[in-house]
C-alpha cells in the first residue's frame, strides 16, 4: 500500500535537490542527450512522493525534528490543527497565481508576436520543405516585423516566426533547421512542462536552478542535433548565422520561458564547443553508461529510504513507576514451565504465560532454562 | 534502438518505484519498528512511521503503551495494561 505523507514530500523534494544538483554539477561531463529524460525522471520523483511501509527509515534526531515537528504541532489559535493546511493553501494559492501571471505573459506575447506575421516567402518555404525532408512536421512558417530574433512558438499549432530582416540563404537555412530541431525534439512542449513544474513547486529553489540549466540544455541538444552530420565549413556557416541573429536582437526581447528562441540561452560559448566537437557531446560512451546506472540507481534507492524525524517519548514523572524495556530485562521460561521477568534493579517477577509471549512479541527475549 | 533503450528505461523510472520490495530493509527495521502501519480508528495508515512499544509497572501491574517516533505522539490515549 502507497499513500503520501508530509514526510514523503519533504523527502521528495530532497532527493529532487540532490537529484538537480548532481545534474548541474555533471553536466559538462555527460552526453546532453541523455539530461532530457533525467530531468524529466527528476520531475517524476517529485510529483510522486511516495511513503509506504515497505520503505526503509532513516532517522534523524536531530535537525529534522526542529523542522518537521513544529509544522504537524497542533496550534490552539489554529483551532486545534497544525500548520500544514494553512501552509498547503499558501502553495496552492502562489501556485495559481504563478500560472495565472504566466498563462497572461504567454498569452500577450503570443498576440505580440503574431503581430502583423505574414506567412514566409516561397523561397523560405522551399527551403524549410528541403530541411523537413520526407515526413515533415506540421509547422507554419511567418515573417513578423515585431521580433528581433527567431522564435518557434506552440504546442499544438506549431509556427515559426521569423524577424523582417534579409537574411542570407545560408542563415536561414541555419536558423529554420534550428528551430525544425526544436519541434522534432518536443522541445516546446518540454519547456511548457518544466514551467508548469517551476510554478508548482515554487517554493524549491533547485527547480528554478533546474528551469535554467534545462534552457541552456535544450539548446545545446537542438544545436548538436542541427549540425550533425554537417562539414566543418558548414558548422562555421552556422555558428556565424547564430551570431549574426544575436546580433539583430533587440535588447528588449522577452519572451515567455518555453518560447525557444534562437539567441536564448547565456550559453552561447558552450553552444560554439558542441558545434564544433566531432562527437556531439558523447565522447565517453562507457561514462556516459555509468552515470545513467548511478543515476538509475540513485533514483531508485530514493523511493525505497525515507528520511524521517525521531523522538523519544517524554520522561515518566509518575511516581511509584518502573519503566522497562528488551534492553535491561528479559524473561527465563524455567523447568517447571513458569515465566520470570528480570528486570534491571528489580526482583523477578512471575508472569502469566500469554504475558510473557505478548513480551516476546514487542521485542523481549525469552531464554529457557538449563 | 537508442530511442527504445530511452523507452525502456523511462518505463523502468516508472514502474520500479511501485514494484521495489526490499525484504534486507524490512529486517533492518524490526528491531525498532514494532508495528508500522498506524491506525486512526477504524482505517489503516500505511506509512513508513517509526512506531515502539515502551513498557512500564505500576503498583504491580504491567502496561504497554505505543509512541509513534515520527510524529512525536502517543498512538494509544492511554496505558493498556499486559494481556
Amino acid at each position: 500500500m502507497i499513500q503520501i505523507s508530509l514526510c514523503s514530500v519533504l523527502w521528495a523534494a530532497v532527493s529532487c535537490d540532490m537529484f538537480i544538483l548532481l545534474l548541474h554539477r555533471l553536466k559538462k561531463h555527460v552526453d546532453i542527450r541523455a539530461f532530457v529524460p533525467l530531468y524529466a525522471a527528476v520531475m517524476v520523483r517529485m510529483v510522486m512522493p511516495l511513503d509506504s511501509v515497505r520503505m526503509a527509515v532513516i532517522s534523524d534526531r536531530w535537525v529534522y525534528p526542529e523542522l518537521y515537528l513544529p509544522l504537524i504541532e497542533k496550534r490552539d489559535w489554529l483551532g486545534g490543527k497544525s500548520v500544514v493546511p494553512v501552509l498547503c493553501t499558501i502553495w496552492a494559492a502562489m501556485a495559481c497565481a504563478l500560472a495565472v501571471r504566466y498563462g497572461i505573459i504567454y498569452l500577450g506575447a503570443v498576440r505580440r508576436l503574431q503581430k502583423d506575421a505574414v506567412p514566409a516567402g516561397g523561397g523560405t518555404l522551399v527551403l524549410f520543405d528541403r530541411i523537413a525532408g520526407k515526413k515533415p512536421l506540421s509547422i507554419s512558417v511567418c515573417v513578423t516585423p515585431y521580433i528581433g530574433t527567431p522564435y518557434g512558438i506552440g504546442v499544438f499549432h506549431r509556427r515559426i516566426l521569423l524577424p523582417a530582416f534579409p537574411y542570407s540563404e545560408e542563415a536561414l537555412s541555419c536558423i529554420l533547421r534550428h528551430e525544425y530541431m526544436h519541434f522534432r525534439n518536443h522541445d516546446v512542449l518540454f519547456k511548457q512542462i518544466i514551467i508548469l513544474f517551476c510554478m508548482v513547486f515554487w517554493w524549491n529553489p533547485a527547480v528554478w536552478l533546474m528551469k535554467r540549466d534545462v534552457e541552456q540544455l535544450i539548446e545545446l541538444r537542438c544545436d548538436a542535433a542541427a549540425t550533425k552530420g554537417m562539414s566543418h565549413a558548414e558548422k562555421i556557416g552556422y555558428l556565424e548565422a547564430i551570431v549574426d541573429v544575436v546580433r539583430g536582437q533587440s535588447v528588449s526581447d522577452n519572451t515567455p520561458y518555453a518560447m525557444t528562441r534562437l539567441s536564448a540561452a547565456d550559453c552561447l560559448e558552450e553552444r560554439f564547443h558542441i558545434v564544433m566537437r566531432e562527437d556531439s557531446g558523447n565522447a565517453h560512451p562507457v561514462r556516459n553508461r555509468i552515470f545513467l546506472c548511478g543515476f538509475a540507481l540513485l533514483f531508485v534507492l530514493s523511493y525505497t529510504v525515507i528520511l524521517q524525524p525521531s523522538r523519544e517519548p517524554p520522561e515518566n514523572t509518575e511516581e511509584g513507576v518502573v519503566e522497562y524495556s528488551p534492553e535491561d530485562s528479559y524473561i527465563i521460561h524455567s523447568k517447571d514451565g513458569a515465566f520470570w521477568l528480570y528486570r534491571a534493579n528489580c526482583l523477578p517477577v512471575k508472569i502469566e504465560m500469554s504475558e510473557a509471549y505478548f513480551h516476546q512479541e514487542i521485542g523481549f527475549i525469552i531464554v529457557e532454562e538449563k | 534502438m537508442k530511442k527504445h533503450l530511452w523507452k525502456f528505461l523511462t518505463l523502468v523510472f516508472l514502474i520500479l518505484p511501485y514494484s521495489v520490495s526490499l525484504p534486507m530493509y524490512e529486517e533492518m527495521g524490526q528491531n525498532e519498528t514494532v508495528a508500522n502501519t498506524q491506525t486512526q480508528g477504524n482505517t489503516a495508515m500505511p506509512y513508513a512511521d517509526v512506531i515502539v512499544v515502551k513498557t512500564r509497572e505500576k503498583n504491580g501491574v504491567r502496561q504497554y503503551r505505543r509512541w509513534n517516533k515520527t510524529k512525536n505522539c502517543w498512538v494509544d490515549p492511554d496505558w493498556i495494561d499486559m494481556p
